[in-house]
């Protein structure tokens, strides 16, 4: 997952004003090595759940975190592989998407893209 | 000499009796247990004659239509056959802006003869858990290949040529075809979903988060 810090700190300064959701979904590298141990693809909602709270203990991620299930469907439904980030407004629409990771994007612009619809809503309950 | 041959006999007994012993002590401790057997640990990356010889043959069939549609220079195709991602942005990644598919489409064949070809004996495929077999089953494959795009300016000016490995995502469809997965664009609402938290300590429903903007932020440990 690109930029996780940044993640973490943009989710501290703004979870009074929105949601934010780690939606944790399949190994992009499955067989690969993270700080010593070898990960694989997950087997079982065990292996999921499994490596999920190692990713954000390891990475001291506190945001909420969802685990997509076995068949990967919201992942599917999202284009998310291997990472991405969507920005919703109040009404559940999508206001900003992100290119697939892990190079495609930065938090940078999805963060511009919320900041704009906070000031949006702020400005309409003026 | 009964005596001796009793003794020679016993010896011989216990020496076939430990060298008997010796192999199972030593399968015991290194045959795999049921449960990892049942669950082999191997990389998901598959060549192609890994797979099912069908499949194989319908993931080619689906790429060489996303390749023809790209090398036509019409959009129209491109954005029937795949969506928003980095196919576009790879090669030309400062000069094009983010958007969906049709819009960067458009934007590189206005600007650009386009031609994109990859390597067939580089590509590599996974499907979920690594087991080849289940392809038929399971909705989606994911494809690697190196791939050749050279970008040709039709106002004039330097041919940019691009190499690099390459993946596409393709998603079984239900006429059986496979296409590039499609994501909501900008300006749809966002798909519905319910998921459990990480500890399962509950359940969250994403449009009970309606009334807030919401980040929505995926990925995984690797």
């Amino acid at each position: 997952m690109a930029g996780v810090g940044d993640t973490e700190k943009w989710y501290q300064s703004l979870k009074d004003r929105a949601n934010f959701l780690l939606v944790y979904i399949e190994e992009a590298h499955p067989g690969n090595s993270v700080n010593g141990r070898q990960v694989f693809a997950h087997e079982s909602d065990k292996d999921r759940q499994e490596l999920a709270e190692l990713c954000t203990s390891s990475r001291n991620l506190t945001l909420p975190t969802l685990l997509d299930n076995l068949d990967n469907a919201v992942e599917i439904a999202y284009a998310a592989f291997p990472d991405r980030i969507y920005v919703l407004d109040s009404n559940g629409v999508v206001r900003h998407k992100t290119k697939p990771g892990p190079r495609g994007w930065d938090v940078a612009e999805p963060r511009a893209a919320l900041d704009q619809l906070l000031k949006a809503g702020s400005a309409e309950r003026r | 000499m009964r005596l001796i041959l009793t003794f020679i006999t016993i010896v011989m007994l216990t020496a076939f009796a430990v060298c008997s012993l010796v192999p199972q002590k030593m399968a015991a401790q290194t045959t795999p247990t049921v449960a990892q057997q049942a669950r082999p640990r191997e990389t998901p990356f598959k060549t192609a004659k890994e797979f099912d010889a069908v499949d194989v043959a319908a993931i080619r069939k689906a790429r060489d239509q996303w390749i023809s549609a790209f090398n036509s220079g019409n959009a129209v195709p491109v954005e029937f056959m795949f969506t928003s991602d980095a196919v576009f942005s790879l090669p030309v990644h400062a000069s094009l802006p983010a958007g969906d598919s049709l819009a960067s489409a458009r934007e590189v064949f206005a600007r650009f003869n386009a031609r994109l070809a990859f390597d067939e004996p580089s590509e590599q495929f996974v499907t979920d858990g690594g087991d080849p077999r289940k392809i038929s089953k399971l909705p989606w494959v994911s494809y690697y290949a190196a791939y050749t795009l050279t970008l040709t300016p039709k106002s004039g000016g330097d041919v940019i040529r691009s190499r690099g490995q390459f993946m596409t995502r393709f998603h079984r469809q239900r006429d059986g075809s496979l296409k590039v997965i499609r994501g909501p664009r900008v300006g749809d609402r966002a798909s519905e979903f319910t998921l459990n938290f990480m500890k399962r300590d509950g359940k969250v429903q994403l449009s009970s988060l309606r009334g807030k903007p919401t980040v929505l932020i995926f990925g995984s440990y690797t």
